[in-house]
């Protein structure tokens, strides 16, 4: 022991010890968890990822998710960002195309929406909208939830959601191991826009719908029927809409203030103005909003045509739309892609259905958020996804 | 320079009170640039199981509440450290048993810093290690986050008093002590075995 050493190095040779990899990454995915949960606090404040009604311990109904995700995106990307290099999917890495081809992108939109007039038929009275949606965080290629709904027109709903989150663990046992699976069950009531919570442990608490959580905070239940399905009184409607959520949004108390934080929603809708909750909402709706066959084309065009009529906030860009050519979907179903802002919506143009989104939560060149609609069609009964409809 | 030229996914442009307001993207860059000093800490005072969730915690709570983040700061580390000394504090009997490891059986990951190939060297290493757990371990708790904090995630000066919530002289003469104590303990033990402080 013939060394001189000073006592903070002996004392770091002695003490300090080496994260790996795999302890960071852990360690990352139990923070999201947790701000997702929003159990520390009600702050949990710019994760765009499971936000939802404040004080609830318990997974995320995807509908609340989805948008969250997409608005994440759209909000944190410039709109002009260009990916560099290939594009961040598992199945076919690919050149981007050149920028300027967002007419091409419209074009794509456009095609999707007057094939997706036979895509679904209109959902009718006492018939549901089934989806089922996987949601992958950070492209590990595991689902971390799985969410069925079923959605009437009358706006009623049913969302069974089955989450895989990390957890506090018992002491000794490693924090990565401590996975759990919650399934929760949202009821929507056709006279209410407040939803009933179920966990999984009996607990049962009142969802409010807010903006960038789920489009009901901007289109009612009861509203969806009557939404126009020209291009002018839609975007008004939607508009409207917005701006009830926001202002509905702010007249609540603000729980984010007395644990010093900001509430991040507000923040958002200041600088990046109302249209970005309309695109959040038109996004989210074509995942699993019973829409009829013309409302869905009608919302898709106004994608089309998002750059003319986006009027971005004080702090934002204009809102970019790119046609990024074939691709396949989690599914390995073949699909085209467009990036509207900061996420990819695959589409299947002859179809006319949306088939996955791609948030990218973490910039362009890290893996995005994936949500795939695995299934959807109109069904007769909640008791039962196969139950087709025979119209 | 506004928005300056990309290097590192453009990222390192960013200063860490601006990634604690700009979304989940932010938060993961705030998160890749602290995690390895926050963890190096924790794991320093309670061990690497412990530190994983130490660490955790420790930046949901940051991220919950941004607002707490003095953004006249130019680095978030030793408000983080602070975070993390507040949540070890509750910890104290992991830091304890931590610290009482019996010092032949630490299995130092890494290269062997010491250097020891023989039985002898090794015993001595391990004595040393003893000596310092010991030593840590009888420091009175103020002067303990001021040493560690300071040794292990390598904070100094007003930075240090930031981690501790006290003003910059009052962190310095913790660390003052501190060190006077560790190094009236140590220095017999180093020098029966041929070593010594510098």
């Amino acid at each position: 022991m013939n060394r001189h050493r000073t006592l903070e190095t002996l004392v770091k040779e002695t003490l300090e010890t080496e994260p790996s990899p795999a302890e960071r990454e852990a360690a990352w995915q139990s923070i999201i968890a947790r701000l997702s949960d929003g159990e520390a606090s009600d702050a949990a404040p710019n994760l765009g990822l499971v936000r939802r009604h404040p004080r609830l311990p318990h997974p995320a109904v995807v509908g609340v998710a989805v948008g969250a995700v997409v608005l994440a995106a759209l909000a944190l990307l410039p709109a002009n960002q260009t990916p560099r290099g290939p594009l961040p999917t598992p199945h076919e890495p690919r050149a981007p195309l050149p920028t300027g081809s967002s007419a091409e992108a419209a074009a794509v939109l456009n095609a999707t929406a007057s094939s997706t007039r036979s895509a679904l038929p209109a959902v009718g009275p006492g018939e549901y909208l089934f989806t089922r949606i996987s949601m992958t965080l950070r492209g590990e290629g595991a689902a971390n939830s799985v969410t069925r709904s079923w959605s009437a027109i009358d706006g009623s709903a049913l969302i069974v959601e089955r989450f895989a989150s990390t957890r506090p663990c018992p002491p000794g046992r490693r924090a990565a191991r401590c996975w759990r699976f919650d399934t929760s069950t949202t009821r929507y009531r056709a006279s209410s826009d407040v939803g009933e919570l179920r966990t999984e442990d009996g607990r049962e608490m009142p969802v409010r719908p807010e903006p960038f959580s789920t489009w009901r905070a901007v289109v009612s239940g009861e509203q969806i029927v009557r939404l126009p399905a020209e291009r002018d009184t839609l975007l008004a409607s939607l508009r409207a809409g917005a701006g009830r959520a926001a202002a509905e949004h702010r007249k609540r108390p603000d729980p984010h203030r007395n644990l010093g934080g900001r509430d991040m929603r507000l923040l958002r809708i200041k600088l990046y103005g109302h249209d970005l909750l309309v695109v959040d909402t038109v996004t989210r709706m074509l995942v699993d909003a019973p829409l009829n066959p013309d409302q869905r084309a009608a919302m898709l065009s106004l994608l089309a045509d998002a750059p003319d009529w986006y009027r971005p906030g004080s702090g934002a860009e204009p809102l970019q739309i790119r046609n990024l050519g074939p691709t396949k979907d989690a599914l390995g179903r073949d699909g085209t892609a467009v990036q509207v802002g900061g996420a990819d919506l695959v589409l299947d143009v002859d179809a006319g259905r949306l088939l996955e989104i791609r948030a990218y939560e973490h910039g362009r060149d890290a893996q995005p958020i994936t949500l795939t609609v695995e299934a959807q069609r109109v069904v007769d009964s909640t008791t039962g996804e196969s139950r087709r409809r025979h119209a | 320079m506004a928005w300056p030229q990309t290097s590192e996914r453009g990222e390192r442009a960013r200063t860490d009170a601006q990634l604690l307001v700009d979304g989940t993207s932010g938060l993961r860059i705030l998160y890749e640039r602290h995690f390895d000093a926050l963890f190096r800490y924790a794991a320093g005072r309670v061990g690497r199981q412990a530190a994983e969730d130490v660490v955790a915690e420790t930046f949901v709570i940051a991220f919950s509440r941004p607002a707490a983040f003095d953004p006249s700061h130019t680095s978030a580390l030793p408000w983080l450290v602070g975070i993390a000394t507040n949540l070890l504090r509750s910890q104290r009997r992991a830091e304890r048993k931590h610290l009482a490891t019996d010092p032949y059986l630490i299995d130092l990951s890494g290269p062997p810093d010491l250097g020891l190939e023989d039985t002898i060297s090794r015993a001595d290493a391990a004595a040393v290690r003893g000596a310092v757990m010991r030593a840590v371990r009888r420091l009175p708790p103020s002067e303990r986050d001021a040493f560690l904090v300071h040794a292990l995630a390598g904070l100094d000066g007003a930075e240090l008093g930031v981690a501790l919530g006290v003003s910059a002289s009052a962190a310095a003469v913790r660390l003052h002590r501190a060190r006077t104590k560790l190094r009236t303990t140590l220095e017999p033990t180093l020098r029966r075995l041929g070593g010594g402080l510098i």
